[in-house]
């Protein structure tokens, strides 16, 4: 390979990052209101500053003085069809994957900033018997949800993850996680669907609210 | 002062410049997005002190994918021990092509260097200031760097093929 090639080379890997456009501003923005929690949470620490925190007493006095950026509603994530929309009430998109029909398990990177997060679940199978979705964070099974194209679902295609999640315990905040998503055959229970289409919309929770919708997978 | 500068122009004007930057040094997107959201939320707070954006946000997005690989966690995939291993047609686009496995087995400094080098077309002494190292370390890391590319077997076998 001559410096030619390698310059030709990398122009085209470089222009491979433009597909797919997520919406980078509002990450930004998130993670600079994680860091600015984080450091308030550190600086001050205790369950009362919590509190007060949570209450907005100490927002203002302690924001520094460059002024936050606004913070819009996430734009939807779409790709075949298949939408993860920006808010889903109260729950704002952070992350979305949506892999090609017949691709297999979808393997990615995703770093937490939060405890509250909610999985939700999307696939679309041409085969007749029923499948369901399984999800390891690291190394771990943190769900098995419901085989639906429809990622406005709720109740089994969603898991709500808890600060007293297990979950948590070996996977920190800040730090990247590697999530994998497989579609398994709810009869058999054996993985695999050689024409499945999986995705995975990850949102992040203002609550500590346990899940409501009755039959939601724990 | 970056005076006349706000910040949040200038990621929008920005970001995907530096993402294509971030993804060749990851060579991962999804930690390509992770690499420039921290990288711009460490700018954040200093950013009415920064005299010219653009080279600082730079420096720091390069600085910060060396101490990130130094500090290994975020070079660690657990993919060993889940319970089942992806086939070779799990893996992204990224994965499939010869330069990319190349690349991913240069050392971190080394694909620092390419990447400024030969896609930011720098030149030895400006990759030198934001990598922090003289100028004869950029040199001897660049021949390093493309002595290892052009043995690497990926590369080889690619060239075979062709012929």
């Amino acid at each position: 390979m001559n410096l030619t090639d390698l310059r030709a080379e990398l122009d085209s890997r470089a222009t491979s990052a433009d597909e797919h456009p997520t919406d980078l501003v509002a990450g930004t923005r998130r993670k600079i209101r994680r860091t600015k929690q984080r450091r308030l949470a550190a600086a001050l620490g205790g369950t009362a500053v919590v509190a007060l925190l949570t209450a907005g007493l100490l927002t203002p006095a302690l924001t520094s003085t460059t002024p936050e950026p606004a913070d819009p509603p996430p734009a939807d994530y779409a790709k075949d069809g298949i939408t993860f929309p920006g808010t889903v009430g109260d729950d704002r998109l952070e992350k979305a994957w949506i892999g090609s029909p017949g691709e297999g398990p979808l393997t990615f990177t995703w770093t937490p900033t939060t405890k509250n997060v909610v999985l939700r679940s999307a696939c679309r199978s041409t085969t007749s018997s029923p499948k369901g979705i399984r999800i390891w964070i690291n190394t771990r099974l943190v769900a098995e949800l419901e085989c639906t194209s429809d990622t406005n679902a709720s109740g089994e295609a969603v898991r709500r993850l808890i600060p007293t999640d297990a979950l948590w315990a070996d996977t920190p905040i800040g730090k990247p996680a590697r999530v994998r998503l497989a579609v398994v055959d709810e009869l058999s229970h054996r993985e695999g669907d050689q024409n499945a289409q999986l995705a995975l919309g990850i949102y992040t929770s203002p609550t500590n609210e346990l899940p409501a919708p009755a039959g939601t997978p724990t | 002062m970056s005076e006349g500068v706000e910040f949040e122009d200038f990621v929008v004007a920005r970001y995907a410049a530096l993402l294509r930057t971030a993804y060749l040094l990851t060579q991962d997107r999804a930690l390509a997005e992770d690499l420039l959201q921290t990288v711009l939320a460490k700018c954040w707070p200093v950013w009415r002190r920064i005299d010219d954006p653009a080279p600082y946000v730079h420096r720091t997005l390069v600085n910060t994918y060396t101490s990130w690989w130094r500090r290994r966690w975020n070079s660690e995939y657990p993919t060993a021990d889940l319970p089942h291993t992806p086939t070779t047609n799990h893996l992204g686009a990224d994965d499939r092509t010869d330069l990319g496995e190349a690349l991913r087995r240069l050392p971190r400094k080394m694909r620092a260097v390419i990447v400024l080098r030969f896609y930011e077309d720098l030149t030895e002494a400006e990759a030198a200031r934001i990598l922090g190292c003289s100028v004869g370390t950029v040199k001897s890391q660049t021949s390093r760097a493309l002595a290892k590319l052009r043995i690497d077997p990926a590369l080889l076998d690619a060239a075979r093929e062709q012929s």
